[in-house]
């Protein structure tokens, strides 16, 4: 019984802390103004806030925000349908149909490379699994969409997302 | 029979058997790419060396047969850097498109390289390329690939006689290949690229379909023929993507044929039953299972009471399980038209046998021996040698046939006639044809990846196949369709389940075992109609 | 055994002479059942047509009873078989040590380009072949081009015209 800690005592302790409101202080008027002052300091001062949409955030270099499938030097997806990036998911949210290439040069491509965006994590195992660098994930973060459908982005939105991304080159920001 | 110690673990191996087999035996694994246990021995892979006391140079395990007293080493430093060192060779010139090769997840080089491997490659200069090579009906040769274990070549001299494998050239110039214009289209060739060790020779059909990690494997009965061989469904998403030879000396050693590789296809077929049907106005229309089950068995039920239960007659097909056979019979029985009980043959083909004594059998459905056995023990003596006899159906009011996906084409047209004739043609089975064209009601039932139960095979090895996935649609189980039917005429069967038809089954016939019992590599029936002629 | 032998004929062409087919199958019927007859009855049929063209190993292959896999495989393996036609006279370039540093690389090169043909190659009207060798023994004399048995020394670019006329000279037959 000794050992018990005294949490009743504490608790009046606590109680006792707390201020005892006088006549000023029942008014509220010196709190009121003390907070307001406080608001309009923060007038003066450099804004934190940003006009979004119009404004956008400039994001950390390592941001990891909607993915991109890379175009290879002559234009043709980039990504050889190796299945790693579906494999290493954990969101399980890649779907991939592999088929021969149509192409001489090119063994295997994608027919189908479906992500779907809500699904996702944006845990980056995808981009650091895949060994020809094909996907990676953008800076872009405002995805929009009427129905669950609309974002499950397929192979040619991932591809529309690299040439909108492209100019600011590899996304390779941790190496 | 000498004794020998490998790793200071003691065995006594079988005379003339060679040092891997003995560590197989103790559980202590050596690597190995060209040893096969169906062919021949090559020792051409260089893997498996290890250290013999008193031998100056690592011996080939795989190659070097067992002697009184010897002392073997597989996990000395030495034996390493061999291992290594062949490691290193194998991949001067092998191309590391793992990413894109359908080989990876299941290569044995990939798998060797991590284990005894350096993980790096010391080798800067320019690596041979090849093109692939379209050599067979189902067969692409990426050369590039090969690391020369020459299983393919001794696979198509030994075993399927053909030889149209060779070693061509020399040195680091080395490559298996055809001769200009030959190609590998005989039916065991499917095997040459489930023995490659790595991804030199794929099958086209199941070429980049899947990840091999992604699928998943059911052991099951091959059901294009009446060797019944063992086989791995690998599938994956209810589909299955493709066939592998499971290993069974009873039956069909290591080995598959490609009629029955190939065979999967029809379990994800369009033409697959998916819905009960029932014809209305003339046209077959979709209905409702119970509704099916309840009009159908209303009818059985009509045509004995007014036409007496000689008027109905019962086929059963040889794609049905020994269980399904057995539930069939009984629902004949207790009907009482167990004299009108016929088996719809399977379709015939050529026999085929190859050099290495595979055989393809000429029934090319999976149960002819079982079905029969089963109806044999129901049926009265004097109508048993009419148990074939389709055209004696000829007249009959009422049909209950259960069709296969196997079965003979001219059969089914005679039953086709004899159904449209009928007053009433119950038609169950799991794919469209002239029989479910010409029925009064359809019942769609499952195929052999997606049920359970055994198989007889042609030399009466009893055989257990195992549900991959449902049947698609709203088809259902074979064995509960008959079962309901049976309930709704009003004679419950005495078993509910297939496991406990399995049991009844092995109470009953002679030599027959239930299915927990079967093991992996089947029962061999010692009483079978067939002498059980059995090969490794 | 010989069940791929399906396309039999299909390579005859009329290469060879009737005379030369019945020479190739005496060897071959000489031969038949010896275990280990192969290279010795590869070399006499060489002998005869000069080459070992697809037509002719399938017709050794079949009449040894041996896969035309292993027939292809002992004629890629030894380099003393060939598949493809040689010519009257047979240019072997060395392309050794000692001869590559005296410049070896430009004689081939330049007889390439006269002879109109790369190495392991003969000439339209099968007077020539060319074939490089690493080394012939005379790495005093190089750079060494052999012709037929004759040996060549110090060959220079210059030199060439001399030689590959001196031989097409000796074959009146030769159209160029």
């Amino acid at each position: 019984m000794d050992e018990k800690p005294d949490t009743e005592g504490k608790r009046e302790e606590i109680v006792r802390e707390a201020h005892e409101m006088n006549f000023i202080d029942r008014l509220y008027l010196p709190a009121l103004l003390k907070g307001l002052a406080d608001t309009f300091r923060h007038l003066f001062e450099e804004k934190f806030t940003i006009e979004y949409p119009e404004q956008k955030r400039q994001v950390y270099p390592r941001y990891r925000g909607l993915h991109r499938l890379n175009k290879d030097e002559l234009g043709r997806v980039k990504c050889v349908a190796c299945f790693m990036c579906s494999t290493i998911c954990p969101a399980r949210c890649i779907y991939i149909v592999g088929a021969e290439a149509p192409w001489p040069d090119r063994e295997k491509y994608p027919v189908r490379f479906d992500i779907d965006e809500l699904r996702c994590i944006y845990c980056g195992m995808c981009e650091e699994a895949c060994p020809v660098e094909a996907i990676e994930l953008t800076e872009i973060y405002d995805m929009v969409g009427a129905s669950r459908k609309d974002l499950i982005y397929n192979k040619e939105m991932l591809l529309e997302i690299y040439d909108r991304t492209k100019e600011k080159g590899g996304m390779k920001k941790w190496i | 029979m000498p004794v020998i110690r490998i790793d200071q673990r003691e065995i006594e191996a079988d005379e003339g058997t060679t040092i891997m087999q003995a560590a197989d035996k103790l559980g202590i694994f050596i690597p190995r790419y060209c040893y096969h246990p169906g062919l021949s021995i090559a020792g051409c892979c260089r893997i498996c060396g290890v250290e013999v006391e008193d031998s100056p140079k690592l011996l080939m395990a795989c190659a070097t047969p067992v002697k009184e007293g010897m002392v073997v080493r597989t996990d000395t430093e030495r034996v390493k850097m061999g291992q290594r060192a062949v490691e290193e060779f194998l991949l001067l010139n092998h191309p590391l498109d793992c990413p894109v090769c359908d080989q990876a997840g299941e290569c044995v080089l990939q798998d060797y390289s991590f284990t005894y491997g350096f993980g790096e490659s010391r080798f800067r200069e320019q690596k041979i390329k090849q093109r692939k090579k379209d050599v067979g009906r189902d067969l692409l040769l990426y050369a590039d690939r090969c690391i020369m274990c020459t299983r393919c070549v001794r696979f198509a001299h030994e075993v399927s006689g053909h030889d149209q494998v060779g070693v061509f050239n020399r040195g680091a110039h080395t490559e298996i290949g055809v001769f200009p214009g030959i190609r590998i289209d005989d039916l065991l060739a499917g095997n040459i690229a489930d023995i490659c060790p790595v991804g030199a020779f794929l099958s086209k059909d199941f070429l980049f379909k899947r990840r091999v990690w992604e699928l998943k494997s059911t052991k099951s009965v091959c059901p294009a023929c009446s060797v019944g061989c063992s086989v791995l469904l690998d599938h994956a998403d209810g589909r299955i993507h493709r066939l592998r030879p499971r290993h069974n000396p009873n039956v069909n050693g290591h080995w598959m044929c490609d009629i029955g590789r190939m065979d999967y296809k029809m379990v994800g077929s369009a033409d697959r039953l998916k819905k009960p049907l029932a014809r209305k106005n003339g046209m077959l229309e979709e209905i409702s299972w119970s509704d099916v089950i309840a009009y159908a068995s209303g009818r059985i039920r009509q045509i004995i009471t007014r036409h007496g239960a000689d008027a109905l007659a019962f086929v059963i097909s040889s794609d049905a399980t020994n269980e399904e056979a057995l539930t069939f019979a009984k629902l004949a029985e207790k009907t009482g038209s167990l004299q009108n009980l016929r088996l719809l043959s399977g379709k015939r083909g050529e026999r085929i046998e190859f050099a290495g004594g595979f055989v393809i059998e000429s029934d090319r459905s999976p149960n002819e021996h079982g079905v029969l056995d089963v109806l044999k023990e129901f049926m009265p003596r004097e109508s048993q040698e009419r148990v074939t006899d389709l055209g004696s159906l000829a007249g009959k009011r009422g049909l209950y046939i259960f069709c296969g996906s196997h079965s003979d084409r001219g059969s089914i047209q005679l039953l086709a006639r004899a159904a449209a004739a009928a007053d009433f043609a119950l038609v169950h089975g799991n794919v469209s044809s002239p029989l479910t064209e010409a029925a009064t009601m359809v019942l769609p039932g499952a195929a052999y990846a997606e049920k359970e139960g055994t198989y007889t095979n042609l030399r009466g090895v009893i055989q257990r196949i195992h549900p991959a996935f449902d049947p698609p649609g709203d088809a259902g189980h074979d064995f509960d369709i008959v079962l309901q039917i049976a309930g709704a005429i009003g004679n419950s069967l005495p078993f509910q389940t297939v496991a406990a038809a399995s049991a009844e089954l092995a109470r009953r016939l002679r030599g027959y075992v239930s299915m927990e019992q079967t093991g992996d590599t089947g029962w061999v029936n010692p009483y079978s109609r067939v002498a059980g002629a059995t090969k490794g | 055994m010989n069940r791929e032998c399906t396309c039999e004929g299909k390579g005859v062409n009329d290469e060879f002479t009737a005379e030369q087919w019945k020479l190739v199958d005496d060897v071959v019927r000489k031969y038949r059942g010896k275990p280990g007859a192969l290279i010795p009855v590869l070399e006499e049929v060489q002998s005869i047509t000069g080459y070992l063209p697809e037509s002719m190993q399938r017709r050794v292959a079949k009449g040894l009873g041996i896969p035309l896999s292993q027939v292809y495989g002992v004629v890629t393996f030894y380099s003393f078989f060939t598949m493809t036609p040689r010519g009257k006279h047979q240019v072997r370039v060395c392309l050794g040590t000692a001869c590559h540093v005296r410049g070896a690389k430009r004689v081939l090169e330049e007889m390439e380009r006269k002879l109109g043909i790369e190495p392991g190659g003969c000439t339209d009207d099968r007077q020539f072949s060319l074939d490089l060798v690493r080394c012939v023994g005379a790495c005093g004399l190089g750079p060494v081009v052999v012709v037929d048995e004759e040996t060549h020394k110090q060959v220079k670019v210059a030199k060439l015209d001399a030689i590959v006329d001196k031989y097409r000279a000796e074959s009146p037959t030769a159209e160029e």
